[in-house]
């Protein structure tokens, strides 16, 4: 697998923890496009075969991430750094794994 | 209230609308009234037909209402105009305050609790003093964990601390005229270029309508909502109709007229994120919504209306997953998805344009041409793998790959873009069965008069047979994802060779059954929250009361000689009521405030609520019942029979808002988030918590930014229906709207050298377009805090399909949005215009 996607994913959303608690819309939108090709890597490595539980639980640890990045880009009410927090341990371990 | 109950009006204030050109059929009340003797007011930037036919217009500079408004509160304040009888009887003008409440005239334009580095706000300030309110079930919570349930219990052990003489500095009454204290007629006509004598008859004019025996109504529509303050422009009106006590009688309330014929019903029935059907709240992630115990626990308010919403959630997860909607699975809560962040079409067009979505469905929407930014959207749309159009003509969205923006300044080719797009033809309301639900809630049955041609279908039937296919798709699964396409309840009747399934079905599940013998539920009253009852939508409850009596089918009004309610003319929800909060049109006793303005009232020989229409309360709950507070009563017991407003947890008109709203308890003026002027009332610009979402090709122009020195605003046009593609392909409505212009006044075409008809160019940093000139005194220059400021307006419903084309105004939009609503601004952005045209036309007028 080409790891270079989920570097750069976690290195955005990374960028994103250490401007907390201010709000930017680019850092935000780069986070997003990042995790956005990380997923899409991942499903094009998986989609021509018969994905294992390990593989759907990496993907789905990305999906996750990409939620709890929307509610820090587009929020509802205040930006939740701390979830945020928790998904950059999801992010990184379907980085390694 | 109902739209013929406008016949019943005294005064009507049109304001936010251009009712009679794009409401034309509840527009011939407001005539209708206007011949029994009613003042009409039109309060709007432009000269409109509705102004024509109105006794008052009184212009304003778009995205000046509050403050507008804002002043006739005060007059009313300061003058003692108010209905003093009904305004301290079912409002909060009386309750107290925290002590820790502080207003923007005191910190410059912001409330206490504002945090400047997340530019949200706690509102804990705002509370009644000792209390924690509960938001109405359906607004927006403020707080990513905004209380507990238990924190609610507040409201079940006293009622709210009052100070009936209104002198408590802390108490609404006072607060209230200390923030509008500087909205005097002068400064309303700084602000909004209104002559101050103008806006005073209008003012006087609503005064001298209100009392026992005479109620105004106000209108609006989109002219109030797409602003960055457009919530609170409504909250501003609700304070006036407060105040005059104009809500729940006849002739009174606040129409909010939908500009589309079922808008109300894909509110009700919802097609959008944030709810479930008939307003109740979405789960949330990141709330304690864990299971659906902490659902209910979290959100539903313990007293008022609302604390039965635990009935109405589980009744709606029986209707969608049926049998395997048990009490040990949680009724199958967990198959609702959770929301995180706010996915309303705004953000998620951003969010497309960033990769985080592969396709999108776009069912009677056109958002190339109506949603703000025109380009950021074809730039989504370039991003996706796939995008599904349904629509009964080709739109400017289905075909942005082929005829786009972009690829006409050549930016990209068509080949260049992946998405794969599926367009599918759909049926027109008269070739399908269904129903409309009208601005005042009225749904109206329609039967299919001829087949769809073609390959066109209905849009029930393309996706009930969706549905179809994804349930045979997983049915196999063993997946717990697949589990909600599998335990979805997904059986209607098909009739026909299409098999197109029973509309009436659908109507008969959103009615509600008992679960064990599949009989309709007659009333909203009788769902529970054991699973024995299943309900699309409790509103909806009654609409279908028993097998073969569909009340949305029922066509007999009332004769000439009244009651006028017409209670046997479709189905108004809820329970065929036309006018909600109606006990209000009887005071504290249950007495009608006056004969000429009766509605329902309390009978001592029936011990019950009756009247002229279906009665908005207990039915047998007396006037004068009290809480028993040494019970601690939850739900209707913890309201006083003389409390009409039975959604809101006091049973209060709300004057100050304590929770549930994201930008202040009272609406207060801020310049839209575009203006050439700077903000005459605080140094604080615009709502500071608005959404602004700058990004590449989203910039907003800075205030008084002297590139962009005029506002601009849009709107419809009768001929060219919403979006404009109905009209636009029909060549006799085609013909009467040719082709995009915008409109510009006299003076400014003189000082730019634009000639009648001759061709403009106007721009934004968000993009450029071309259109002709229509040199009208339609649209007046203001004087704007002693300068002279001018305006300028464009219809958006073109685009480069049909008949009718020209450029797409919206290009010219930024994406931003209301703090509570996510809503777009579209009526008050900043523009620069020019004589002359684009070098590299981006639309579809150049060279036509």
């Amino acid at each position: 697998m080409d790891s270079k996607p989920g570097l750069i994913a976690l290195a955005a959303l990374d960028d994103i923890l250490a401007a907390q608690p201010l709000v930017d819309q680019n850092l935000f939108s780069k986070a997003t496009h990042c995790l956005s090709v990380f997923r899409d890597s991942l499903i094009a490595e998986y989609r021509p075969g018969s994905p294992s539980s390990a593989q759907r639980a990496r993907l789905e640890q990305v999906n996750a991430t990409i939620s709890i990045l929307m509610a820090g880009h587009f929020p509802l009410a205040e930006t939740p750094w701390k979830e945020l927090e928790k998904s950059r341990a999801w992010l990184q371990s379907a980085t390694v794994s | 209230m109902a739209l013929w109950d406008l016949e019943n009006s005294d005064v009507i204030l049109i304001m936010g609308s251009n009712m009679a050109e794009n409401h034309p059929i509840g527009f011939r009340f407001v005539v209708e009234a206007k011949h029994r003797g009613a003042a009409v007011i039109h309060v709007d930037p432009r000269f409109t037909r509705t102004s024509a036919l109105a006794d008052i217009h009184a212009p304003i500079r778009s995205g000046s209402d509050i403050a507008f408004l804002g002043g006739i509160i005060r007059h009313l304040l300061e003058n003692d105009l108010w209905f003093r009888d009904y305004a301290m009887a079912y409002t909060n003008i009386a309750h107290i305050i925290e002590d820790g409440y502080s207003d923007p005239e005191q910190n410059d334009g912001v409330f206490s609790g504002f945090n400047a580095e997340t530019s949200t706000y706690e509102t804990d300030s705002w509370q009644y003093r000792g209390k924690t309110v509960p938001s109405s079930v359906s607004e927006h919570r403020v707080a990513k964990q905004e209380n507990d349930g238990d924190d609610f219990e507040s409201m079940s052990d006293s009622p709210p601390e009052r100070d009936e003489t209104l002198q408590h500095p802390n108490c609404v009454y006072q607060i209230m005229k200390r923030h509008y204290a500087r909205y005097t007629p002068d400064m309303v006509e700084r602000v909004t270029g209104c002559p101050a004598e103008t806006f005073l008859h209008v003012a006087d004019a609503l005064a001298k309508n209100s009392g026992r025996e005479r109620t105004g109504a106000i209108c609006y529509a989109v002219g109030w909502t797409h602003h960055s303050v457009g919530v609170q422009i409504i909250r501003a009106a609700s304070i006036v109709q407060g105040l005059l006590g104009n809500m729940g009688r006849p002739g009174g309330g606040i129409m909010a007229l939908r500009g589309h014929a079922s808008i109300q019903g894909s509110t009700d029935i919802p097609t959008l994120y944030n709810m479930l059907p008939t307003y109740l709240p979405q789960p949330n992630a990141l709330h304690d919504h864990a299971t659906l115990a902490d659902y209910l626990r979290t959100e539903t308010p313990t007293t008022g209306w609302w604390n039965n919403m635990p009935k109405y959630a589980v009744s709606l997860l029986k209707a969608w997953y049926g049998a395997a909607a048990t009490k040990d699975r949680e009724y199958c809560y967990q198959h609702l998805p959770k929301l995180t962040g706010d996915l309303s079409q705004q953000p998620m067009t951003m969010a497309m344009c960033d990769g985080v979505m592969k396709g999108q469905f776009i069912l009677g929407q056109n958002p190339v041409v109506g949603a703000a930014n025109s380009d950021m959207i074809e730039r989504g749309l370039m991003r996706l793998k796939f995008l599904v159009v349904r629509d009964f003509a080709m739109t400017e969205t289905a075909n942005f790959w082929q005829k786009g923006r972009q690829i006409q300044r050549g930016q990209c080719k068509p080949e260049d873009i992946g998405t794969e797009v599926f367009f599918f033809p759909a049926a027109l309301p008269g070739e399908k069965d269904g129903t409309v639900t009208n601005t005042s809630r009225l749904v109206q049955w329609h039967d299919a008069v001829l087949d769809a041609p073609g390959d066109s279908r209905s849009d029930l039937w393309f996706m009930y047979h969706l549905g179809k296919r994804l349930k045979a798709l997983y049915a196999d699964s063993t997946e717990t994802r697949d589990a909600a396409i599998r335990d979805l309840t997904w059986s209607y009747p098909e009739h026909g060779a299409r098999a197109e399934p029973s509309a009436e079905a659908v109507l008969r599940e959103i009615n509600g059954y008992t679960v064990a013998d599949r009989k309709q539920v007659e009333k909203y009253q009788d769902l529970k929250d054991d699973g024995s009852t299943a309900c699309g939508g409790w509103m909806y409850c009654g609409i279908y009361p028993k097998d073969g009596h569909n009340v949305a089918r029922g066509r007999t009004p009332d004769k000439p000689d009244g009651p006028g309610s017409h209670l046997g003319w479709a189905f108004s929800w809820p329970a065929n009521r036309r006018t909600l909060y109606n006990r209000a049109s009887a005071d504290p006793a249950g007495v009608p405030w006056s004969d000429r303005k009766k509605m329902v009232w309390w009978s001592e020989e029936e011990s019950k609520w009756v009247g002229n229409d279906v009665p908005d309360y207990v039915a047998d709950t007396r006037p004068d019942y009290r809480p028993d507070w040494s019970t601690h009563p939850h739900g209707m017991a913890a309201l006083g029979g003389d409390k009409p407003f039975i959604m809101q947890a006091d049973g209060n008109i709300q004057l100050f808002v304590p929770s549930g709203l994201k930008d202040g308890p009272l609406p207060t003026h801020y310049e839209p988030v575009e203006s050439p002027v700077h903000n005459p009332l605080y140094s604080t610009q615009y709502n500071p918590t608005a959404h602004i979402w700058k990004r590449p090709g989203n910039d907003v122009h800075a205030p008084a930014d002297p590139r962009y020195p005029y506002i601009f605003t849009t709107y419809r046009l009768t001929e060219l229906h919403c979006g404009g593609i109905m009209g636009r392909v029909t060549p006799h409505t085609a013909e009467l709207q040719p082709e995009a212009f915008v409109e510009i006044p006299p003076e400014l075409a003189s000082e730019l050298g634009i000639a009648h008809l001759g061709w403009t160019v106007l721009s934004t940093e968000r993009g450029e377009i071309e259109v002709r000139a229509m040199i009208t005194q339609r649209v007046r220059p203001f004087v704007i805090d002693g300068r002279k400021i001018y305006q300028i307006g464009m219809p958006w419903v073109f685009g480069w399909q049909g008949y009718a084309r020209g450029d797409i105004a919206n290009v010219l939009l930024a994406i931003t949005g209301d703090a509570n609503t996510s809503i777009h601004s579209t009526k008050a952005v900043t523009v620069n215009l020019r004589a002359g045209r684009l070098a590299n036309p981006g639309g579809a007028s150049h060279g036509q």
